[in-house]
């Protein structure tokens, strides 16, 4: 239970932390417990007190200050803390000063005497009278009527009855004055008890009367039956033992319902004394017994009781312990948590960081070999014509070479036959024909010549091209040999946009070339035909009316081994057919696929 | 949020705000290299298709039985063969 109020306190002092305002009423909350009848620890009060300090300090809350430490001071008294009970009170009272409320500061000093009444009574007089004087000045009635009558119990104590009577009396007016039913029969009691100290039991029996009367209208059993008992005492003095017995006895009956065992054990302790007044020893030995077991009893409820609060005490700091060992675990675990999540969190960032680097770098990685490709492309296209243009380079300055060199000194040697010609007028016939035999062929050697070089600067030779060369070459045939009919057919169907690379052109014309020129230096015909067509691959046909030859009698020259070699270099075949006095037909054909 | 989480969020933002841009302007460094490279490299190619073509152009129109072959065999200096 303790614990379940000092949790729901914590709770209401953490609740009450939302606003300022709803602070200063958590701090005025727990200075209204009443300290008597809480069931919490005199240390948790304590704490919760001191706390209650330090927030009312925080806030500059002065009034909830000064309550706290007289509250506090009041602790300490229950504790036996007399020095810091005094010095705490006293500090409140400062506090109330200075907040000028006089009302709080008379009744701390009451409060203060009151406390001392035991230790010190010279002190607890001093600040008793001290409260009375400012209470009256103040007519605070209120204050006055508890001091008046905690003053009366002071002088009581000190054997002043009359001054005692006197407080008592005060107390009362103004009690009755304010109609507090509570404290008139209180105060009637105690009005009663000193007239009993001063042996004026009538008065003593009327006071109790009338307060036992006040509490019945109040129902206040326990009042009821300790006026009673109070009564009883006085017939005991008086000594009229069977009516205090009877006295005692209902008493007894009224406090038995409350289970009020202290007075009851009391009673028959009176009980018991009464009977052996009156020498009834068995009676007083029963009751005597009775009174020694309820004692008894008390005590070992006290006992258990004291048991109880102990254990509870200790179960409550064992719990507390518990409490602090489980609130430093569930620490420790939430800072595990913490540190668990943060390197969860820690891990996460690194690996999305990691993740991000590594997409970066391989789109990167990416990028660059694109582009390595690509370049490295480009790199193979500007080798490629590099090199062709160093190629195409190259066969020019062979070009260049052939045509400068050799083909000067060609025309040189010409030039020199030609000289020789016009320098020897009378040379013989036969040297003549020779000297004009080298002049043409060395003429012949110059326009092969340039056709080579016109073939090896070629790349590529269209069908056209090969055909205006061709026709080229039939016109200087017709001008050597005027007797002869030239004739140069080219069929529609053959495409004039076909292209040969240079060496087929070059081949072709050839052929042709050595064709044409043993039709007209060998075979003296008077006809020559040269036809090309087109079916499935090139059929190139050169024809002429001469005086043929059998292949088996005539030892054929370079000329006709040089076509079957290039026939054989087109890849394709070669047919003379020749027939002695009737004429030669040479036959080439070239399939599709090889040009 | 507290201000340990939202400063680690700061930082973790910083720190891939600024992979990213490093990354963005390595890529773009590249990208003006491999541009520069290209364009050095068409350049060439269009240099020596052009030297050919006008190469190729001249030998075509020369007629070898009238001209002197010097006019289309002049070496283009501007080429440099390896």
């Amino acid at each position: 239970m303790k614990v379940k109020k000092i949790i729901s306190i914590l709770f209401l002092v953490f609740f009450f932390r939302i606003g300022f305002s709803q602070e200063k009423r958590l701090i005025d909350s727990i200075n209204g417990i009443t300290i008597q009848n809480v069931s919490i620890s005199q240390d948790s009060l304590v704490l919760l007190f001191q706390k209650n300090i330090k927030d009312s300090e925080t806030l500059n809350y002065i009034i909830g200050e000064a309550d706290a430490l007289a509250k506090l001071s009041l602790v300490y008294y229950y504790q036996g803390n007399y020095k810091e009970n005094v010095s705490l009170i006293l500090e409140a009272i400062n506090l109330y000063e200075t907040l000028e409320l006089y009302s709080k500061v008379a009744s701390n000093y009451g409060e203060l005497g009151y406390q001392m009444k035991r230790r010190d009574f010279q002190k607890a007089h001093f600040y008793m009278q001290k409260g009375i004087k400012l209470a009256e000045q103040y007519r605070d009635e209120d204050v006055l009527k508890n001091i008046y009558n905690n003053y009366g119990v002071l002088k009581e104590m000190n054997n002043e009855l009359d001054s005692a009577l006197y407080y008592y009396k005060k107390s009362l007016v103004i009690k009755e004055k304010q109609g507090d039913d509570f404290g008139i029969p209180y105060s009637e009691s105690n009005i009663g008890g000193v007239y009993f100290l001063k042996k004026d039991y009538k008065r003593a029996l009327n006071q109790f009367e009338k307060s036992i009367d006040k509490r019945i209208e109040l129902n206040d059993s326990i009042g009821i039956s300790e006026n009673i008992t109070q009564i009883g005492e006085v017939y005991v003095n008086e000594e009229k033992y069977y009516k205090a017995i009877e006295t005692f006895k209902r008493s007894n009956r009224i406090a038995s319902v409350k289970e009020y065992k202290f007075l009851i054990q009391y009673n028959y302790k009176n009980i018991a004394e009464a009977f052996k007044k009156l020498n009834i020893l068995d009676s007083a030995f029963y009751y005597y017994e009775e009174y020694i077991l309820i004692k008894d009893n008390i005590t070992s409820l006290n006992v258990e009781k004291e048991i109880a609060s102990l254990t509870i005490e200790f179960e409550t700091e064992k719990k507390e312990k518990e409490i602090l060992q489980q609130r430093a675990l569930l620490a420790e675990k939430d800072l595990q948590v913490r540190k668990k999540n943060y390197i969860i969190y820690g891990s996460l960032g690194l690996a999305i960081i990691l993740g991000l680097i590594g997409y970066l770098v391989y789109n990167q990685q990416k990028l660059k070999n694109r582009q390595l490709q690509k370049e490295s492309e480009l790199k193979t296209a500007l080798a490629r014509i590099e090199t062709q243009n160093r190629l195409q380079e190259q066969r020019l300055r062979i070009s260049r070479d052939l045509h400068d060199n050799i083909g000067s000194q060609l025309t040189f040697i010409i030039s020199s036959i030609d000289n020789l010609k016009y320098g020897f007028k009378d040379m013989s016939e036969k040297l003549s024909d020779k000297l004009q035999g080298i002049s043409s062929f060395t003429t012949q050697t110059i326009y092969e010549l340039r056709d080579t070089i016109w073939a090896m600067n070629k790349n590529n030779i269209t069908f056209e091209d090969l055909q205006s060369r061709i026709t080229n070459f039939i016109d200087n045939a017709k001008v050597a040999s005027e007797e002869t009919t030239f004739s140069f057919v080219i069929r529609k169907e053959v495409s004039q946009e076909h292209t040969f690379t240079s060496v087929q052109g070059m081949n072709i014309y050839r052929i042709i070339q050595e064709g044409v020129n043993n039709a007209i230096k060998y075979a003296k015909a008077s006809q020559v035909e040269v036809k090309i067509s087109e079916n499935k691959g090139f059929h190139i046909n050169i024809s002429d009316n001469g005086i043929g030859f059998a292949e088996d009698q005539v030892a054929l020259g370079n000329g006709i081994n040089n076509m079957r070699k290039r026939a054989r270099d087109l890849k394709g075949s070669i047919d003379i057919i020749s027939e002695v006095k009737k004429g030669t037909t040479i036959s080439v054909i070239i399939p599709q696929s090889n040009v | 949020m507290g201000s340990i989480q939202l400063l680690f969020l700061l930082f973790f933002t910083v720190v891939i705000a600024g992979i990213v841009l490093f990354f963005y302007h390595k890529n773009q460094g590249i990208k003006k290299v491999h541009r520069q490279k290209l364009q050095w490299i068409h350049q060439s190619i269009s240099i020596h298709e052009n030297q050919i073509k006008s190469r190729e152009e001249g030998l075509t129109n020369y007629n070898f039985l009238k001209f002197n072959l010097e006019e289309s065999l002049w070496v283009q200096a501007d080429i440099k063969i390896l």
